[in-house]
């Protein structure tokens, strides 16, 4: 656990040779003065510099934006605050006072993490502090920053947020295929450094293997296990059963319809006995006839193998139709904005008046944080809070 | 085009062939012993295939072909199932490869007939240079396209190397190590007769250099053809084979 040393604010100054860091705290001054690493970019390196000085960033401003250039200089592009560190920094842009809940878009800047305190006993996956920065050409673009939350037992999990806003790259991270630049994913207990049967990843467009068959390809995951082969065949045909697809198991993947393929893929998936499913956007590429039946049929194994679903999506009611809490994101950089506790009875109505209320509510945090961020880029802050088509169409488009 | 078009097409254009060539015989009024005409160079054949001296050839080449060409595939393919994991040494071998790539086996031929002496050896290894470097480029470059995502699945359910090599790369690549086979069978089939005239007493392309030394030219042509026709046989095979398996796996695979 980091040392509990709240600072206020960071302060960055760069003279072209090196960037001076000054965390200011109640009592005391932390100066890190360290040239900046090449290829870094600016909020991920403060928190390592911090970390590495002893220092908490929770509830932190970064003042002043810029850029790393790949031989380590440090080039300031803007004086815009970054990274909504503390409420005083965009106090005059937001609308703080409305207690509406797009303030919690703000919450994360003081970093509770979603679902409760990090590490809690019975959190299966945990995500901390989670930050990750792809270089796009020579400039480094911060994807994720500062995303925390738990996953718990049993648990059906959205991450809900448009396209591009970094969904993938989180659940990946979550799965151990990419690796951070900061923060840790833990498995109960144990850091997540490489993917684990124990958590199983269906990939977007499911990733079967067109030279197995549909039974072949559900047989993959039990192969680097010490069953008896009789028994491997028995737990895949069982599997196939489950999803339906018994009938299917000689055809090749190219012979199977959409819906037929993300079933083979769920099978395949589940027959290792994972305890947590990550899913990624598994029902996008699927006609809404499917795709409601699909969606239905998850939630009957989910509830009957009593098995953890992180479940990443860019469409609004399926995140409420299935999970138990959604988690909202926004792009550039990716952020954990809110989080929607959806207790409602399962199976779903999507039609029902409280169905239409978290819709309600889930457009309009989007809407509203929307704003925030026009405000931030614009002097004059817009007043319109409300989900227009349009901005739905762009929400779709990300 | 169904069979029956293409047969009568092939048919046709080996007509014309025969045609021409009695044509040119005919006309240009060439000596039968340095231009013999078809029907010489079928008696020839005829009369190697009743004496059997034919088969004894046909035999040599084909072991030595089967031997050079299966050992080539084997170390091109399993060298470059690894070399295409491994990047980085990927990365200096390469080079090599590129500077080793261009030279025509049967110049090694000086060295191979020191090397290894004379017999069925030079043959194999000149067939082996020729038809190694085909498969081992095609492998490692279908190694090196497999998509990524099989790997994520592969390191998930937590498969060993071994059998990430087997279940994944070598199916995933599998469409390219054919192509590079396919090449290789084509290059191989090319330095047979090349090598078969490096010091071999046996063997379609000793025959041909037999039979120009009797003055044979009938036999040296004949010996043309047999090479000519097995090539295409070969090559037609292995289509064959690369198409079963396509139609097998479907579509995807040739994205
Ligand atoms: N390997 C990568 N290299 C560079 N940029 C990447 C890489 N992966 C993702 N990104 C960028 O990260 C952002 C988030 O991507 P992604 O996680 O796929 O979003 P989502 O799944 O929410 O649509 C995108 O802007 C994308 O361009
Ligand atoms: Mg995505």
């Amino acid at each position: 656990m980091p040392k509990q040393t709240f600072a206020s604010r960071v302060d960055w100054f760069g003279d072209g040779m090196s960037a001076v860091a000054y965390i200011r705290d109640k009592d005391k001054q932390i100066v890190i003065d360290e040239p900046p690493k090449p290829g870094g970019c600016i909020s991920v390196l403060v928190s390592l510099l911090a970390k590495r000085h002893g220092a908490d960033l929770r509830g932190v401003t970064i003042h002043g934006e810029g850029d790393l250039d790949p031989d380590g200089l440090f080039r300031k592009s803007s004086e815009r605050p970054v990274s909504t560190g503390d409420r005083e920094s965009t106090e005059g842009k937001i609308d703080d006072s409305s207690g509406s809940p797009t303030i919690k878009c703000l919450r994360l800047a003081n970093s509770d993490s979603f679902g409760g305190p990090v590490m809690s006993e019975q959190s299966i996956l945990s995500a901390e502090n989670i930050c990750k920065a792809y270089l796009a050409g020579d400039r480094p673009v911060v994807v994720l920053d500062n995303c925390s939350f738990n996953v718990f037992k049993g648990e059906m999990v959205s991450l809900l947020g448009p396209s591009g806003c970094g969904k993938s790259t989180l659940l990946n991270i979550l799965g151990g295929f990419v690796r951070p630049n900061e923060g840790v994913v833990r498995f109960g207990l144990e850091v997540v450094t490489r993917p684990i049967r124990k958590c199983v990843m269906m990939f977007q467009g499911y990733a079967l293997l067109p030279w197995r068959t549909a039974l072949q390809n559900v047989l993959l995951g039990l192969e680097a296990s010490s069953w008896p082969k009789k028994e491997r065949l028995e737990i895949a045909r069982h599997y196939l059963r489950l999803v339906g697809l018994e009938d299917m198991a000689d055809r090749y993947p190219h012979q199977l319809s959409g819906g037929q393929r993300q079933r083979v893929a769920l099978a395949r998936s589940l027959a290792v006995h994972p305890d947590v499913l990550l899913m990624d956007e598994p029902f996008a590429a699927l006609d809404a006839f499917t795709r409601y039946r699909l969606q239905d049929a998850l939630m009957a194994l989910q509830r009957e193998i009593g098995m953890t679903v992180v479940l990443v999506t860019h469409d609004i009611d399926e995140a409420i139709y299935l999970s138990d809490r959604v988690l909202l994101m926004q792009g550039t950089p990716g952020r954990l904005v809110d989080e929607l506790v959806v207790p409602l009875p399962k199976p779903r109505d999507r039609g029902s008046r409280a169905f239409q209320s978290y819709r309600e509510r889930i457009f309009k945090a989007f809407a509203l944080s929307d704003d925030v961020h026009d405000a931030a880029d614009d002097p004059k802050p817009q007043t319109t809070g409300e989900w227009t088509a349009e901005k739905e169409e762009a929400f779709h488009r990300g | 085009m169904s069979a029956v078009n293409r047969t009568v097409h092939a048919l046709v254009a080996f007509t014309l062939l025969m045609l021409a060539w009695q044509a040119i015989v005919v006309f240009g009024q060439y000596d039968a012993a340095l231009l013999p005409p078809p029907d010489a160079v079928l008696r020839a054949l005829v009369e190697m295939i009743q004496n059997g001296s034919f088969f004894v050839h046909l035999k040599a080449s084909l072991l030595r072909f089967s031997v050079g060409y299966g050992m080539a595939a084997a170390a091109g393919v399993l060298l470059g199932l690894i070399l295409g994991r491994l990047t980085r040494v990927w990365a200096v071998v390469d080079p090599v490869v590129q500077l080793l790539r261009p030279i025509s086996p049967i110049a090694w031929s000086p060295f191979v007939v020191l090397l290894f002496g004379i017999g069925d050896v030079p043959a194999v290894v000149i067939i082996f240079i020729a038809a190694f470097f085909p498969t081992l480029l095609s492998t490692v470059h279908g190694v090196r396209r497999v998509s990524p995502v099989y790997f994520h699945v592969a390191q998930n359910f937590e498969l060993k190397k071994h059998q990430v090599l087997l279940k994944i790369v070598f199916p995933a690549a599998f469409p390219s190590i054919a192509a590079g086979l396919h090449t290789a069978i084509g290059t191989g089939w090319v330095f047979l007769v090349a090598g078969e005239m490096v010091g071999a007493q046996s063997g379609l392309g000793y025959l041909i250099v037999d039979a120009r030394n009797s003055l044979r030219l009938d036999m040296v042509f004949a010996g043309i053809v047999a090479i000519g026709c097995l090539g295409l046989w070969l090559d037609r095979s292995v289509m064959f084979i690369e198409r079963w398996i396509e139609r097998r796996w479907g579509n995807e695979l040739t994205l």
